[in-house]
């Protein structure tokens, strides 16, 4: 005996909108009178999915920035250790640990992408004071 | 043979570059750049960080023209000058308009500046 499952087929819901009243307030739509979603003119939409995409990425960089604050005073907490084991090298911090080390700080942070993925890291050279470096941009404003 | 930035005051040599984030080089972004001789590092636009949505590596002491000492976070990004790939590069960001090409990437290239003529040249070859 062959078994069929029958599945049951809604009826479509029309919806008729003016446009003209669209765009003075949403349409809310309801069922069995709660409320379930709102239609609103597109530009609102974009302007509500622009907000929301530049929440998420605020989020996510709040997220990274800690997770690269954590790595980077774990650096400073090994430092005394590091300068012992990686005088002069360069090092990455990744989740409490050194990952990766090298003479080229490009090179370890590339390494460090290729296996984890772009990711919160820290990397620094070892040594006892850091290079200062001189950028004296300035410009006249007239 | 490009020509200065005659926008600026007095006229300088900026150049189109293009930049690429670093685990992807299909993001990019097309920007003009000063030539700057000065920079011991290079420096991208704040809102780059945030358009290509870049994470800082590492940080670095900065000391600006007036001698203060600020430690900024550094990013990696893919550059491109002209048909050159220069790779990845550790660059700072700036609250500015243009990027700054700094010594990190000049002393890569041959640079010949004509002031007189507001013209200038660079090269990978002499």
């Amino acid at each position: 005996m062959k078994r069929v499952v029958l599945k049951e087929s809604h009826a479509p819901y029309t919806l008729a909108i003016e446009e003209e009243a669209l765009s003075q307030e949403p349409f809310i739509l309801e069922r069995d009178g709660e409320p379930v979603a709102a239609v609103v003119p597109m530009a609102e939409y974009e302007a509500f999915r622009a907000w929301r995409e530049a929440r998420d990425r605020e989020e996510k960089r709040r997220k990274d920035l800690e997770a690269f604050e954590q790595e980077r005073q774990t650096f400073e907490r090994l430092k005394p250790e590091l300068l012992y084991t990686h005088r002069g090298q360069c090092v990455a911090i990744l989740n409490g640990q050194v990952v990766e080390s090298g003479g080229d700080k490009i090179e370890v942070l590339d390494r460090v992408y290729e296996r984890f993925g772009y990711r919160p890291v820290y990397v620094q050279w070892v040594e006892e004071r850091p290079r200062v470096y001189k950028v004296p941009h300035r410009k006249v404003v007239r | 043979m490009w020509p200065y930035n005659q926008s600026v005051h007095p006229p300088a040599p900026f150049l189109e570059v293009v930049l690429h984030h670093p685990a992807n080089s299909q993001v990019t972004q097309s920007l003009s750049a000063k030539v700057d001789t000065g920079a011991d590092i290079s420096a991208i636009l704040f809102s780059t960080v945030d358009e290509l949505n870049l994470s800082c590596f590492s940080t670095i002491p900065v000391e600006g023209y007036d001698g203060q000492l600020s430690t900024v976070p550094t990013y990696a990004i893919g550059l491109y000058i002209a048909d050159t790939y220069l790779g990845h590069l550790e660059v700072i960001s700036i609250p500015e308009t243009y990027v700054l090409l700094g010594r990190d990437v000049l002393n890569r290239f041959y640079i010949r500046l004509n002031g007189p003529d507001l013209t200038f040249d660079m090269s990978t070859s002499p």
